[in-house]
């Protein structure tokens, strides 16, 4: 038990409203499991709820059914154990970036000493490549820079658990490539246990231990998590020519054009007996992975030829 | 960019004074030709016939009207029943406690020149806090009064708009409760709670300073409402996951994120409170610059009732430029 950090079990997330009022499922009995230490993200398609699911593990967001549990705690509301990096940045703009960073760090220790809070802030700055703009308010900052400033808050409270919620969807291509290794730069020296939602295929096989795919909404679930089995530290420039990079690549994209939405609730209703309501018989989405199944099949056409 | 502005600023200043130049020309002649052409008074033919018939002649009626005396003052002339030829002997019209001319004309037309209001300006500005009994203060002493009834209202009013604009932002229940009155209480002058305060208060002092706040409250209680309501949901979930408690997210987001949209509700109510003093002055009395400008009028020192104006206005000015410099320092760009 205690090797997992992170424990959902039965999530589900409706809404009232419906036609002949019927419930609105967005999502149900999603249950996953994330060790320590693991980099985890979450595709799907918009609207099967994957940023609700991150919001209900911030505690900013309340399940309809089901709990989480962090570090063996039940969450109920944000707290300070969790970081957060909002989708866009989420600075306050009246502040410079180091004053962002400082006021979450005097938030977490508010008995530290001025100094103490301001060395630590520049540390994590230093650390995305700021020192250069710790005076700058957002608004002086590129876009880049500033969704950089918002990880080194998140990272800076040097919590078990960080949450991403798309931070790179609003930037451009390139900008996105760098933050990418500032990322992996940061995590690589803390460790963290990650957990991050995004629509970038590249950038979840390039960060991740494993990945959730989820099934189109609405009664969405978590299909399957897929393992990414290759060496670190990865290389953003090399990644794509490492063996096994298109098995993985090419079973993400052909669950998200085809099986996520076969496999869609709204498509196939989960038959009565797959519902459970017992805490014991859990059922997580099973690890595939893509290149030990394509080295599988390799081998079998080998034999049967 | 900046060249262009730069250019369009002096531009600007250059005819801004060609402007003012023009109004103080157009002030200037029309107040002071009268002085030249229409220095001889022009009497009706009734009026030169009631004269003859007092026993004035003819010519030396011409001669009066030439020097400028006008009608009633000819007509007391004619009650001494002496002829110009006798008067000039005795040592001339003046010496009867006549004036002739300019002065004379004056007190006809009444409108000073811009070059009166200047004397009486510079006589003001040097000696602002003279003293000579309660009719008789100098505009630095009446500015002190009406000043400090304005900032004491405007300070009683940010200390209940504010905290209730927060209450009123940060709940949809107590904003849905509390803005049907605000709805009836805002469009009411707030001269019209002069009777009610002054009944309730029965000093014209502090009668005068909640007229002030209540003119002051509600620019101020809209606007602190309306700024806490829109603070962004990302910022108060940010104040949320630090753990933030209510009194030190209030103060450290929800305040720096309103202060702009406050800060423009306190601008609006410093403009308003510096109208209604003077209005409200006018009405209690006693000291202060609106009663000032009416104690001018009763007595008809029109070029110190225009001076004392154009201070109204130029302070005026002030406040708003101070309330403005305080906005750029809680001003912040997303």
């Amino acid at each position: 038990m205690s090797d997992y950090i992170v424990k959902a079990d039965l999530l589900g997330k409706s809404f009232p409203g419906g036609k002949r009022g019927e419930e609105n499922v967005v999502f149900e009995n999603i249950n996953f499991r994330l060790k320590e230490g693991e980099f985890i993200t979450c595709i799907g398609h918009s609207g099967c709820g994957k940023s609700t699911i991150l919001n209900i593990l911030a505690g900013l967001d309340k399940p309809s059914a089901g709990c989480v549990f962090v570090n063996g705690e039940l969450i109920d509301g944000p707290g300070l154990d969790r970081a957060v990096v909002f989708q866009n940045h989420s600075l306050l703009p009246w502040l410079s970036a180091l004053k962002n960073v400082t006021f979450a760090v005097k938030a977490k220790w508010p008995d530290w000493s001025d100094g103490q809070v301001r060395e630590h802030a520049s540390r994590y700055l230093a650390m995305a490549s700021l020192t250069n703009a710790l005076d700058r308010k957002p608004h002086a900052l590129s876009g880049g820079m500033r969704q950089r400033v918002g990880i080194a808050r998140a990272f800076s409270l040097e919590t078990d658990l960080l949450l991403l919620d798309e931070p790179f969807g609003a930037l451009d291509a390139l900008t996105r490539g760098a933050i990418q290794d500032e990322l992996i730069k940061i995590w690589t020296e803390t460790r963290k246990t990650v957990f991050m939602i995004t629509h970038d295929v590249d950038e979840a096989i390039l960060l991740s231990d494993r990945i959730f795919l989820m099934t189109n909404g609405p009664k969405a679930r978590i299909a399957e998590a897929v393992v990414v089995d290759l060496p670190r530290p990865r290389m953003r420039a090399e990644i794509i020519h490492q063996a096994g990079y298109y098995d993985i690549r090419n079973h993400i994209i052909d669950f998200l054009v085809k099986r996520s939405e076969e496999l869609s609730g709204s498509r196939r209703p989960v038959p009565v007996d797959e519902v459970r309501t017992t805490d014991d018989v859990l059922v997580y989405p099973p690890d595939v992975n893509p290149i030990a199944d394509a080295h599988k099949a390799q081998t079998q056409a080998l034999r049967s030829a | 960019m900046t060249m262009t502005m730069t250019v369009r600023n002096v531009q600007a200043a250059l005819l801004s004074i060609a402007l003012l130049i023009a109004f103080l020309g157009v002030w200037h002649f029309s107040t002071t030709s009268a002085d030249h052409v229409a220095s001889a008074t022009r009497l009706s033919d009734d009026q030169v016939q009631t004269l003859v018939g007092k026993g004035m002649a003819k010519a030396d009626i011409e001669a009066y009207a030439k020097q400028g005396l006008s009608f009633p003052q000819l007509d007391q002339i004619a009650g001494l029943g002496l002829t110009r030829a006798e008067i000039d002997a005795a040592g001339g019209i003046q010496s009867f406690g006549f004036t002739t001319g300019g002065a004379a004309e004056e007190a006809e037309t009444g409108f000073p020149s811009p070059a009166q209001v200047w004397r009486e300006a510079s006589e003001q500005i040097f000696d602002p806090f003279y003293d000579r009994g309660p009719n008789d203060k100098g505009i630095g002493i009446q500015l002190q009064y009406s000043l400090a009834r304005v900032l004491t209202g405007f300070v009683l009013a940010i200390l209940v708009a504010v905290p209730l604009g927060f209450l009123i932002g940060m709940s949809p229940l107590w904003s849905a409760a509390i803005n049907p009155y605000v709805q009836v209480l805002k469009p009411i002058s707030p001269l019209a709670w002069l009777p009610v305060a002054l009944y309730l208060i029965k000093d014209a002092e502090k009668a005068s300073v909640f007229v002030i706040f209540i003119c002051s409250v509600w620019p101020m209680l809209i606007n602190t409402a309306f700024g806490v309501a829109g603070v962004k949901g990302d910022w108060l979930n940010i104040a949320r996951t630090l753990e933030l408690s209510k009194l030190k997210t209030a103060f450290r987001v929800i305040l720096p994120a309103a202060a702009p949209t406050i800060l423009t509700g306190m601008r609006i109510s410093i403009g308003i409170a510096w109208l209604v003093i003077v209005a409200a002055e006018m009405v209690i009395g006693g000291v202060g610059v609106g009663y000032f400008v009416w104690n001018e009028w009763n007595g008809l020192n029109l070029a110190s009732m225009i001076f004392a104006i154009v201070v109204i206005g130029l302070v005026g000015l002030i406040l708003d430029l101070a309330l403005g410099q305080a906005m750029r320092l809680v001003e912040y760009k997303e």
